[in-house]
């Protein structure tokens, strides 16, 4: 056996090039169906995992999966907001936790979540260091956000406008950060978490500036009288909240106004649950409850319809390929013919070329399966974020 | 051999041998011209083909009674082959072609021995530098050295050559004869070589014309 397997591994060795060629071939043809299913098993259990703990979700009405995966993996939202007033009355009904997310901005490419604190409790999310936000435009990054944006606790972070047109709609607020979130690998890694309010600080809805009623250049005021002051646009909003300038923050208008793109609610109970969304089912307005885990699964049968389809095709090529591969068997075997025809007669036992052979082909299928191996476990690793980031 | 009898079922050629044996230490010569079943002499001797009929005998042992195994085991233990076109294994180098008898079958066991014998050999044949080389680097004369000493590297008590140096100069088929005799003479090894070169018969103790066996008639005699 020792002797079969030096002449079988000498020879794989001098046709280095063929062997490496086949080895790949094999294990591509192998690796297709092989990684495409556990890729689509493994994104399907994760994306199934967050939304089975996300039990309902509220927006404006619209698409169902672009609300879950807005609220679940805060992909730029594409249906309207709702008000804040909402938030206000799910409160009121006492029947759960109504978590607001805001998700309309931006630092660079990682998402600003505009929530409250009960999001953190709602996740289990455990700080790695500092605190969580407390007042006006502080933040707490994720793990993988402070590393991309290369922040620190103490540091900050600067909002980015919510697009290339709207250089006046947004305003960039440094916001101060004063944690970093431990590891979860889940989308909250990627996320810029903030009080709501600082949200609505960036869209301008709120502002802070100069107090009018002290100032005493009158090309800042349109207007003033003992009661009210009109600023002029001459007046300049801070850019960056200070204990210097926080008290000086105000908002305009009535903030149950204020837009909240989706709202996360954690019924007290399942008949909480049951009696929350027969309210909205029987809403004729504007607003709709739905669970998650029922529009992921939609989302994740297609997905394993497409799998099925793509592994029944992957599976058919793969027999074709192997086909081939037998012929390529063949056929080496007739041209080593005489190499054969050579051992024979000098007299190479009963079992001996054969095993030369099948030990060629066995190191062959070996060597590809392990290396199919490697690339469904690399898959696995760097496949699933892929897929996130093309969802997101 | 003793009134051995062989015939191709494709073709009417036929082998009729009454008597043929060499000794110890003897060196046969087999000419004849192409066709008319040189190498089959060789291949009826060596047991790689079976006659039809009459015995073949090498010392006591009758080739015909032994089975495909037995015969493979005793080829490879008494006899040495050395062909015409040298039949090295392209991706073994020169050590692993030499020792390749040691390798292909459980009845001789490579030793640490065997490979310093294989080394000494091959030193011996002028190729103690080329012991990494494969076969494709090799000029026509090592490589057919190569084929000998992989034929001698078992010590055989036969030695079974086809037209060994038909494709080689003048000055390596000396050498490559040289070795041989040489070998045959130090060991008392039996020689049976076919061959086409008139220059080298005076080299053989004997010389069998196989066309007194042969049914094979010259195309050329009926022009």
């Amino acid at each position: 056996m020792n002797n079969s397997f030096y002449i079988a591994w000498r020879y794989l060795q001098f046709h280095w090039g063929k062997t490496l060629l086949l080895i790949l071939s094999i294990a591509l043809v192998v690796f297709i169906p092989l990684g495409l299913n556990y890729l689509v098993n493994k994104g399907s259990e994760d994306l199934m995992d967050r939304a089975e703990k996300t039990p309902l979700i509220v927006g404006a009405k619209g698409s169902e999966t672009e609300l879950s995966l807005s609220a679940l993996y805060f992909n730029k939202p594409k249906n309207d907001a709702v008000e804040f007033r909402e938030v206000e009355s799910i409160k009121e009904q006492d029947l759960g936790i109504p978590i607001p997310l805001n998700i309309e901005y931006q630092v660079k490419e990682q998402p600003i979540v505009g929530t409250t604190s009960a999001y953190f409790e709602f996740r289990n999310l455990e700080l790695k260091e500092g605190r969580k936000m407390a007042i006006l435009g502080e933040c707490v990054l994720g793990v993988n956000t402070a590393k991309k944006l290369n922040a620190e606790v103490g540091g900050s972070v600067i909002s980015s406008p919510s697009g290339a047109f709207d250089v006046a709609g947004s305003f960039p607020l440094k916001m101060t950060v004063v944690g970093i979130l431990e590891e979860t690998g889940t989308p909250d890694d990627e996320a810029v978490f903030t009080d709501i309010k600082t949200t609505w600080v960036i869209s301008g809805k709120a502002h802070g500036h100069q107090d009018l009623q002290q100032v005493v250049n009158d090309t800042l005021l349109l207007n003033k009288n003992e009661n009210r002051a009109v600023a002029s646009p001459a007046v300049l909003s801070y850019t960056e909240i200070t204990p210097e300038n926080i008290n000086s923050f105000h908002f305009h208008d009535d903030p149950g106004d204020y837009p909240v793109n989706a709202i996360i609610v954690v019924p007290n109970d399942r008949k909480s649950a049951l009696m929350l969304r027969g309210r909205y089912e029987n809403n004729q307005n504007s607003v709709q409850m739905l669970v998650p885990e029922e529009v992921i699964s939609e989302l994740v049968d297609t997905m394993i319809s497409i799998r099925d389809l793509l592994i029944l095709a992957g599976v058919i090529i793969g027999i074709a390929c192997l086909a081939i591969l037998a012929f390529v068997f063949a056929l080496s075997i007739k041209l080593r013919k005489a190499e054969i025809t050579t051992m024979k007669h000098i007299g190479a036992s009963r079992n001996f070329v054969s095993s030369v052979l099948g030990i060629e082909i066995g190191i062959v299928l070996i060597l590809a399966i392990i290396l199919s191996g490697i690339l469904t476990l690399t898959m696995g690793n760097y496949g699933i974020p892929l897929i996130e980031k093309l969802i997101s | 051999m003793d009134q051995v009898g062989f015939a191709y079922s494709r073709d009417s050629f036929k082998l009729n041998i009454p008597k043929l044996s060499v000794g110890k230490s003897e060196k046969l010569g087999i000419t004849g011209p192409s066709g008319c079943g040189k190498t089959t002499l060789l291949n009826l001797i060596s047991g790689i083909i079976k006659q039809d009929s009459g015995s073949i005998r090498m010392g006591d042992i009758e080739l015909n009674k032994l089975s495909s195994q037995d015969m493979k085991d005793l080829r490879l233990v008494k006899m040495g082959l050395i062909f015409q076109q040298f039949e090295l294994l392209e991706y073994l180098n020169v050590v692993d072609n030499i020792l390749l008898p040691f390798r292909i079958n459980p009845i001789l066991s490579l030793e640490a021995e065997t490979r310093e014998r294989a080394r000494t050999l091959a030193t011996s044949m002028g190729l103690g530098d080329k012991l990494k080389r494969f076969p494709a680097n090799l000029s026509q004369g090592e490589r057919q050295r190569v084929s000998v000493a992989r034929a001698l590297i078992t010590q055989p008590e036969l030695l079974i050559c086809d037209e060994p140096t038909a494709n080689l100069d003048p000055v390596n088929r000396d050498h490559i004869l040289d070795i041989i005799a040489s070998y045959c003479g130090e060991n008392k090894t039996a020689l049976v070589m076919v061959t086409h070169d008139q220059e080298i018969l005076n080299r053989f103790d004997r010389v069998q014309d196989i066309l007194e066996f042969s049914n094979y008639k010259d195309p050329r005699r009926h022009e």
